[in-house]
């Protein structure tokens, strides 16, 4: 994480608790920044320096939902003018970070082919913090490349149990026959 | 006077065995000579003689040896010549026999060496042949196994349904819970 990343996640946290829309913005970045990185080609355009700043623009609009808190716009509009659109997805992280430690949580990030039930979601947070020994605030990602079961990432730790993952296994198997 | 009367007269000097002997001076002056003459001619020409004859003799045995041993160096030099005449005809046949049979280890050498050759090409053509034909094998088992999985994946993919994905995670769930209970 630079120091940049770190400057950025302040700066919006700081804006965004001010407003009292903490939750709301970093939750609203967060799923901005899923949605770049389940996107190869959106990933490669925001890291291309040739980019004109207004195609920049209107490509985070349609990104970003009419319901989106000014200050989430803001951020991203303020990323665009300073250059610093390819850290985009570090500062939304580390931003959903700082908030859920302002809660006394850590973040995990969990990954499923569908969408999770709220009830489904309680239970990983449950079992996560027992495994971390850290109360835990879980960001569902809907992620069809796993193509079934779950994954679930808390910093450093990684339990993963996708059919992904198995297909991952049973290839590296066959391959090394 | 006739010749019988001649004849008659002188035999009436002397008879009998005194008409064929001289006087009996005569006789003895003769054998006194002849006495000298044999004792002068032994005395003198015979030891000449001998000496001539002895001469002559030794001469002759001298050289009869001389041929005798000019016999033997040339019977001698023949056999030393036919000795070397057959030394150098066994000579020549080594020699020979010596180039025959290394032409023919030459000869055999080179067709034991093609041969191996041969035989080397043919293993090393064998052996590229299988290390080929298991190359390709083993690409193709790889190229089979990842084309099926990918078909699996697909199939997978498309055939999880929203309550197998629901059971997906509980399961996982339910093994994690009984990992971090332990």
């Amino acid at each position: 994480m630079s120091e940049v990343t770190e400057g950025y996640a302040d700066a919006l946290f700081g804006l965004a608790s001010a407003e009292s829309q903490l939750e709301r913005v970093e939750s609203e970045l967060y799923t901005l920044a899923r949605a770049v990185e389940s996107s190869p080609e959106l990933t490669d355009a925001l890291s291309d320096p040739h980019l004109p700043s207004d195609r920049r623009h209107s490509l985070m609009s349609e990104l970003l939902s009419d319901r989106a808190a000014p200050v989430t716009r803001e951020a991203v509009s303020l990323l665009i003018r300073m250059g610093r659109l390819s850290d985009l997805v570090a500062v939304a992280d580390r931003l959903a970070e700082k908030a859920a430690l302002s809660r006394g949580r850590k973040i995990a990030e969990v990954r499923s082919a569908v969408a999770l039930s709220a009830d489904t979601i309680a239970r990983l947070e449950d079992v996560l913090t027992k495994a971390v020994g850290h109360p835990v605030e879980a960001r569902a990602v809907v992620d069809p490349d796993v193509l079934g079961g779950v994954v679930a990432r808390v910093g450093d730790l990684v339990v993963d149990g996708t059919v992904r993952s198995r297909m991952n296994q049973v290839r590296a198997l066959l391959a090394d026959v | 006077m006739s010749p019988e009367l001649l004849i008659l007269a002188a035999s009436e000097e002397k008879s009998g065995l005194f008409l064929i002997l001289p006087d009996p001076a005569e006789l003895v002056w003769g054998a006194v000579s002849f006495v000298v003459i044999v004792f002068l001619i032994w005395k003198f020409a015979m030891p000449a003689l001998d000496r001539t004859l002895e001469a002559r003799r030794s001469a002759v045995v001298s050289q009869l040896e001389e041929a005798e041993r000019a016999k033997g160096a040339a019977e001698r030099l023949r056999e030393t010549r036919q000795q070397e005449l057959d030394k150098a005809a066994q000579e020549a046949d080594r020699i020979l026999e010596s180039a025959r049979s290394d032409a023919e280890n030459l000869r055999q050498e080179a067709i034991d060496r093609s041969a191996a050759e041969a035989a080397q090409i043919t293993e090393r053509a064998r052996a590229e042949a299988a290390n080929e034909h298991a190359r390709i094998r083993e690409e193709a088992r790889r190229e089979i196994t990842v084309l099926s999985l990918d078909i699996a994946e697909r199939v997978v993919g498309s055939q999880i349904d929203s309550s197998t994905h629901q059971m997906l995670v509980d399961d996982y769930i339910r093994e994690l819970e009984r990992e971090t209970a332990e």
